[in-house]
C-alpha cells in the first residue's frame, strides 16, 4: 500500500512524469536487447504508452500550475518503485518481475492521485492512465510466465522471430 | 470451440485470413478515431495480428510443405467477425466494432487453444498457447477500452489533455 497523502500534488505530478520517464528509457532500452520478435514489439509499445503519459501529466501540470517550466527532479522521495534492469546476464524473466511490479504500484498510484483532483475531467484522465497502467501490468504478466516457460526461448525458438 | 472435424491445414489457412482480416480492421479503426491513445493500441493489435500471421504461415509451411499456401476468400468455419460498416455504408459507433473485436479475440484465444493438441512438439504445443494468451491480452486491452470509452470519450479527444507530440 502506497501511502502519498503527505505530499502535495506539485511533488506528486512531478515525481509521475519523473517515472514515465524512466519506464519509457527502460523499455526501449529492453527493446532494443530482446531478440523475440513478440516481446520487441510489446516493449516499444509499452514506451511509447509511457511516453504518451508522460505528456498528459505534463499537460495536466501545466493546466494546473499555470507554468510552461517543468524541472523534473534528480531523486524523489514519493515511493514509486523504480524498474530493476539488472545487467546483460541477468534472465529476462527478472526484469520482467520488477516492471510488472512497478506497473501495479503505479496503478494505484494514479488511483490514488485522481483523488487529488476536485474536477471531474481530471480525476476521470487520471483514472485511465490508473487502468492503462493495469493493461501494462497483464500484458507484461504473459511475457514474464513465458520467458519463464521458455528458458532459452530469446535464442533457441528461430519462429519467435517472425514478422519484420 | 469444436476444431476437431476439421483438418489441419484448412485450420491454419482460416487462422491466418483471420488473423489478416483482424490487422485490417484494426488499422481502418485507427486511421478514424482521434483518442491518441486509442490508435496506438489499435496499431498494436493490428501489429501483433500481423506477427500472429507470419508465425502461423510459419507452421504451415514447415507442416504442408507440398501444400500451397492459398488463403480462402471466405472462412470454412465459423468465426466471429469485426464488421466495421453498417447498412447504411458508414462506419459503425466504435464502441459497436469493439464489441465485435472482443468477440473475435475471444474466439481467436479458443482457436489457438484447440491447436495445441494437434501438435505433438512441445515447443510448438507452448508457443501455440503463448499465442492463445496474447489473444486474450487483445481481448483485456480491448474490454478496458470498450469501458472506458462510454465515460472518458470526450475528454480523450479534449487537446488541453491529449496534445502529443505530431508522431502520435
Amino acid at each position: 500500500m502506497m501511502d502519498i497523502e503527505k505530499y502535495d500534488t506539485k511533488t506528486l505530478l512531478l515525481a509521475a512524469i519523473k517515472s514515465e520517464v524512466d519506464a519509457n528509457s527502460v523499455y526501449s532500452g529492453l527493446a532494443g536487447r530482446v531478440q523475440n520478435a513478440f516481446l520487441k514489439e510489446r516493449l516499444n509499445f509499452l514506451a511509447g504508452e509511457e511516453d504518451k503519459h508522460r505528456q498528459t501529466l505534463e499537460n495536466i501540470y501545466k493546466m494546473h500550475f499555470g507554468t510552461d517550466t517543468i524541472e523534473l527532479p534528480d531523486k524523489t522521495e514519493v515511493p514509486l518503485p523504480d524498474i530493476e534492469v539488472g545487467d546483460e546476464n541477468d534472465p529476462i524473466s527478472l526484469v520482467l518481475e520488477s516492471a510488472m511490479k512497478a506497473e501495479l504500484a503505479a496503478e494505484e498510484f494514479y488511483r490514488d492521485l485522481a483523488e487529488r483532483f476536485e474536477d471531474e475531467r481530471t480525476k476521470n484522465v487520471m483514472e485511465v492512465l490508473s487502468q492503462m497502467e493495469y493493461t501494462h501490468y497483464i500484458l507484461l504478466k504473459v511475457e514474464y510466465e513465458n520467458a519463464k516457460k521458455f528458458e532459452e526461448y530469446d535464442t533457441t525458438w528461430p519462429m519467435m522471430h517472425a514478422g519484420p | 470451440m469444436d476444431t476437431a472435424k476439421y483438418e489441419l491445414d484448412e485450420l491454419l489457412l482460416v487462422g491466418i485470413k483471420s488473423e489478416i482480416d483482424s490487422e485490417k480492421a484494426y488499422l481502418e479503426v485507427a486511421r478514424t478515431v482521434k483518442d491518441p491513445f486509442l490508435k496506438g493500441r489499435l496499431e498494436f493489435l493490428a501489429n501483433e495480428e500481423r506477427k500472429h500471421r507470419d508465425f502461423l504461415e510459419g507452421i504451415f509451411k514447415k507442416t504442408f510443405p507440398k501444400k500451397g499456401l492459398i488463403i480462402p476468400e471466405k472462412s470454412t468455419i465459423p468465426l466471429p467477425e469485426i464488421r466495421l460498416y453498417g447498412e447504411t455504408g458508414s462506419m459503425r459507433d466504435v464502441v459497436a466494432i469493439l464489441d465485435d473485436a472482443m468477440k473475435a479475440e475471444k474466439a481467436a484465444y479458443e482457436f489457438y487453444s484447440s491447436l495445441e493438441p494437434r501438435f505433438e512438439d512441445e515447443k510448438m504445443r507452448k508457443t501455440l498457447h503463448y499465442l492463445a494468451v496474447m489473444e486474450q491480452d487483445h481481448y483485456n486491452i480491448l474490454k478496458m477500452e470498450r469501458d472506458s470509452m462510454e465515460d472518458v470519450e470526450d475528454i480523450m479527444e479534449d487537446m488541453s489533455y491529449m496534445q502529443l507530440d505530431g508522431q502520435y
